[in-house]
């Protein structure tokens, strides 16, 4: 479904180049649950900003779903994008001004889906992940495992094929990671949603099928679980 | 999606309460002073534009090349007739003698004296033929009937109240004139100044003066209005061209002083040389302060946004990340900016609702402005809400297509750079400010000046009385009575005061000298008791003698030395004959303005003309002020049963020749106080933003041992570098612009370099208070609070 190859990620400083990313070759599967690990600095999230196209590699190839993402156009990727990948933040980021209900239905406002349609898509997540009873809150007045809760259902309300995840525990206790964890297990079983996701945490890396280890911007090793 | 982009709006700006009532008062106030402006603007504007072919009508007028150049709005009837009559360009045209002033009687049953103050046209159906006249009764065609007049509305009503007025009559000088038609008041936007409009054939009966005036092609008088409606605009050049040489006949040698011109009608509004009131430079100044007060305010609203936009960076990345495209982002700063303008545009219009009466009361008593159209004033509103939000858009649009969404989404970037571009907009803002204040002071100072300085004369406690056509039989008795009262020191009988904008003279032959001089000199016109009534100091010589057999004349001491260089003195005892009478020069008086301190002192002559002294100078003592008026009152309505009493005192009528200088102080005080008001809100509202940015900084430095003062003053210190800068750019740009102004003035004050001090302090005291509250208060904070919640 994805491949990288001979990704590089460099900034100048001053008159030389700093590489975060070093020639990084990475093929994922439809199906697979990716957890990457690494030292902070290593590049983890420039990896994963890199695959959700939110940020553009230096020098290098990328393939996904087939389509050479390095010579789409702006608008082509954008399309491309907003259809097949859902993103999950450590931060959450979600909307303050807006309530969960909101918060969950923006994507489709940005895809044009008709209005009867959103409402019968956002109910839907709203059971699915047990929320119903917060969906006039503010993200505020939700706990942190809630708003976190809130970040995935958005993110998979356009069904994605792929969702990419940026430490999604980190600002949890290890009682609502683990839930975090246990759903997106559920997602990737039962819904066949492929994940690949960056975590400090040992535990939460064995939940996927793969955990890549990445050090100063280069994969340093690969395990299969 | 609309739906969703307003309550998104209208949640944001409700959670950020605080900036946006900043930016709505800011906006409201600066859209508040457009529209005022604009009302203003486009009323003046309106001039006399409103008749069918305004566009094409002309009025004549004549430059006098003298040693200076006279200008005259009035021509000769005699030349009216002949364009009329020879040439074809002419299509159409109109002629009246107007602001006359005489006592009509009237009334229905009880027959009334009325004053008609200048306000009386001697004219024919012509007039409302060329002008635009709604006709609400009678046919104005009957004006060109002996002995017959046209009113409008208001002074039908006045004379006859409910009863019809066509058929009625009305009385001058015991001659009775039949009403023949009834026209609607005329509108504000004219500068046709009569109400009562008499048939022309009616003038030499009630003024045999005017007995051979429509063949005299000399007689060129301000209140002769000539109107000519050309064929097309292009012939204007021809007109002109036939006219001078048309008159070349009557005029002889002496043409080569005169060149006749046609003022475009729709000129006249503005064209000061021929009684225009309004300068179009005026408007244009006024259009700009309109623009800056704007810009303040768009400013306020710009610095306001970038300020926030560490907060919003965000909020926005997320929606990028989630399907939002540049467009539908901005799309969402522009809701806010449509939420707020609009808001913001109706406080604006319920401003002017309020403010415009007010205004009219007291800053246009003179001449109230109106609304010329609500329509143009609702599509002028829409306009500016349009262009406000276009101006307000640039900066997000530049920003949203620069955006980096892995920047905005890292923690790091929500650390404000503090960008040059906020600061040059916060020093642009206090510039305009300043430069405001600082032309408020010296306008306010130079209408100060205008209006106390010592003219030469003592003009306080001296009462204008007119007299009308009182007989010198009638004067005496005038004179006997006033000589009892206790309270009055002096009386005169005269034309005009030492400082009028009326404007009569002539040439003048001095001496034994062969040839007339080629200077003009200023006519005051007055009994003896002049000099003594109007405070003038004689200097050489003696005052005129009442009693004298020969004519005599006191000159100034400016025309004294016109004639005799340093020898001035010497003037007292030689011949004189200025214009018609010839006399003797008795004394020379100090210098003494005749017009306003716009022109310089000119050379006058002070002489009697008994038929033209009309107005009754009454110098009081200041004691018993309102008894001795009552007694005078009651002295005149004895001794001039046929004239109605009124008075006035001079210093108002002097204060009223500033009319046009005072306005423009209001004006401009006006708009320097909305700029102050305006650039402090948006201080205001910055400062507390980057008070909040600083809570940490100033949470770690209080830690670290910072004194409340040096955080306050830290904090200030960055505003205030800034309202420095501004000062540095302010005082040579209105030191260039207000000596500019003042050059309009033959007397004019100084600037002084205090008047740039007093800008500066007053600007940064403003800026102080504002940004000196909220700093100290930040200060003062607890640090392990503001630690705490980070
Ligand atoms: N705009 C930039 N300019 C220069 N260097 C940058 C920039 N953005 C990121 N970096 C550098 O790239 C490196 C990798 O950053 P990245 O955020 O991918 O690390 P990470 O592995 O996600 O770390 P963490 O576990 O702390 O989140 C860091 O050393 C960072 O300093
Ligand atoms: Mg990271």
């Amino acid at each position: 479904m994805l491949s990288l190859k001979q990704v590089s990620k460099y900034y100048n400083t001053g008159s030389n180049k700093t590489y975060v990313l070093n020639k990084v070759d990475l093929d994922v599967d439809q199906g697979e649950f990716v957890s990457i690990m690494g030292p902070s600095g290593s590049g983890k999230s420039t990896l994963l900003n890199i695959i959700g196209m939110l940020d553009q590699p230096s020098e290098g190839y990328m393939y996904f779903l087939n389509e050479p993402v390095h010579q789409l156009k702006e608008k082509q990727r954008s399309a491309l994008y907003k259809q097949n990948i859902g993103f999950v933040f450590q931060a959450y980021h979600l909307i303050d001004e807006l309530t969960v209900y909101e918060n969950i239905e923006t994507p489709l406002l940005y895809q044009d889906v008709k209005s009867a349609e959103r409402k019968a898509l956002v109910a839907d997540a709203l059971d699915r992940f047990n929320i119903v009873g917060k969906k006039d809150l503010f993200p505020a007045q939700l706990s942190g495992g809630q708003q976190q809760l809130v970040g995935i259902a958005r993110a998979l309300i356009s069904k994605p094929k792929l969702l990419l995840a940026d430490e999604p525990t980190g600002n949890l206790n290890s009682k609502q990671g683990e839930e975090i964890m246990e759903l997106f297990k559920k997602l990737n079983q039962e819904d066949k949603v492929t994940i690949i996701q960056v975590t400090h945490s040992e535990k939460n890396a064995q939940y996927g099928s793969r955990i890549i280890n990445l050090l100063d911007g280069k994969i340093d090793s690969t395990v299969i679980l | 999606m609309l739906q969703t982009y307003l309550k998104v709006a209208w949640r944001s700006l409700k959670a950020r309460l605080f900036y946006t009532s900043l930016n709505v008062l800011g906006l409201a106030l600066a859209m508040g002073c457009c529209i005022l402006l604009y009302v203003y603007v486009s009323y003046q504007l309106s001039f006399d534009t409103y008749h069918r072919h305004a566009a094409t009508t002309y009025r004549i007028v004549n430059e006098l090349h003298l040693d200076k150049t006279e200008y005259d709005k009035g021509s000769s009837m005699a030349m009216y007739l002949a364009a009329r009559r020879e040439l074809p360009q002419v299509v159409n045209g109109a002629y009246s003698t107007s602001r006359q002033s005489y006592i009509v009687t009237a009334g229905t049953t009880e027959k009334k004296l009325f004053r008609e103050e200048k306000n009386i046209a001697f004219t024919n159906s012509k007039w409302f033929d060329v002008f635009n006249y709604q006709v609400l009764a009678g046919n104005v065609q009957g004006l060109n009937e002996l002995n017959t007049a046209v009113l409008t509305q208001k002074q039908a009503q006045k004379y006859f109240g409910n009863t019809a007025a066509v058929g009625q009559y009305i009385q001058i000088k015991s001659i009775p004139m039949r009403v023949v038609a009834v026209v609607a008041d005329r509108p504000y936007n004219t500068d046709q100044n009569s109400d009562i409009y008499l048939s022309f054939a009616t003038l030499k009966q009630v003024d045999p003066y005017y007995k051979d005036f429509t063949s005299q092609w000399g007689y060129i008088s301000s209140v002769n209005n000539s109107y000519l409606t050309l064929r097309k605009a292009e012939d204007k050049a021809v007109v002109e061209k036939m006219l001078n040489r048309m008159a070349k006949p009557y005029f002889g040698d002496g043409i080569k002083y005169y060149k006749f011109e046609l003022l475009p009608l729709t000129e006249q509004h503005f064209d000061l040389r021929y009684g225009g009131t309004t300068q179009k430079s005026l408007l244009t100044v006024l259009v700009i302060i309109g623009c800056l007060i704007l810009a303040t305010a768009i400013i306020n609203y710009i610095n306001l946004v970038v300020a926030q936009q560490a907060r919003r960076s965000a909020e926005i990345g997320t929606r990028k990340v989630l399907g939002a495209t540049a467009g539908r982002l901005l799309m969402q700063f522009v809701t806010e900016s449509v939420i707020t303008t609009t808001v913001a545009a109706m406080l604006a219009m319920g401003l002017v609702a309020t403010v415009l009466p007010v205004i009219n009361r007291y800053w246009f008593s003179a001449q109230p402005v109106h609304v010329s159209s609500w329509w143009a004033l609702g599509g002028f509103t829409l306009l500016l809400v349009a262009v406000i939000n276009v101006v307000m858009g640039i900066y997000p649009a530049w920003w949203l297509n620069r955006f980096n969404i892995t920047n905005a989404l890292k923690k790091q970037a929500t650390l404000v750079q503090t960008g040059l571009g906020r600061k040059a907009l916060v020093i642009l803002q206090n510039l305009i400010a300043q430069l405001l204040i600082a032309g408020t002071v010296i306008i306010v100072m130079q209408v100060q000046f205008l209006k106390n300085t010592d003219k030469g004369f003592d003009r306080s406690m001296v009462v204008n009385i007119p007299v009308g056509a009182a007989t010198d039989l009638q004067k005496q008795r005038l004179l006997k009575g006033i000589a009892h009262m206790p309270d009055v020191s002096s009386v005169s009988f005269y034309l005009n005061s030492p400082a009028t904008d009326s404007q009569r003279g002539a040439t003048l032959q001095f001496d034994n000298r062969a040839k007339w001089e080629n200077w003009p000199a200023r006519f005051a016109i007055g009994d003896a008791g002049y000099a003594k009534t109007f405070g003038l100091q004689i200097i050489a010589g003696r005052n005129r003698d009442s009693h004298a057999t020969t004519t005599e004349f006191l000159v100034n001491q400016k025309m004294a030395r016109m004639l005799m260089g340093n020898n001035w003195p010497d003037v007292v005892g030689k011949k004189l004959q200025p214009g018609d009478p010839k006399g003797i020069i008795v004394g020379v008086v100090k210098d003494f303005n005749v017009h306003s301190l716009l022109e310089p002192i000119e050379p006058t002559v002070v002489l009697e003309d008994k038929g033209l002294q009309t107005n009754m100078a009454v110098k009081l003592n200041g004691q018993h002020t309102d008894a001795t008026l009552k007694t005078l009152q009651r002295l005149y309505t004895e001794t001039l049963p046929d004239e109605v009493f009124s008075y006035r005192f001079i210093d108002e009528q002097i204060a009223n020749l500033y009319r046009a200088e005072t306005l423009q102080q209001n004006l401009i005080w006006g708009a320097a106080a909305m700029a102050i008001v305006i650039s402090a809100l948006g201080l205001l509202g910055l400062v507390s933003l980057m008070t909040l940015q600083r809570t940490k900084e100033i949470g770690v430095r209080k830690v670290l041992g910072a004194g409340v003062s040096q955080i306050g003053l830290m904090l200030s210190a960055d505003f205030l570098k800034l309202v420095g800068i501004a000062l540095i750019v302010a005082i040579p740009g209105s030191w260039w612009l207000m000596n500019q102004w003042l050059q309009n003035y033959a007397y004019h004050i100084q600037i002084h370099w205090w008047v740039y001090a007093l800008t500066g302090m007053l600007a940064m005291l403003i800026a102080f208070v504002t940004v000196g509250f909220q700093s100290f208060k930040a200060a003062m904070a607890n640090p392990v609070n503001s630690l705490r919640s980070e």
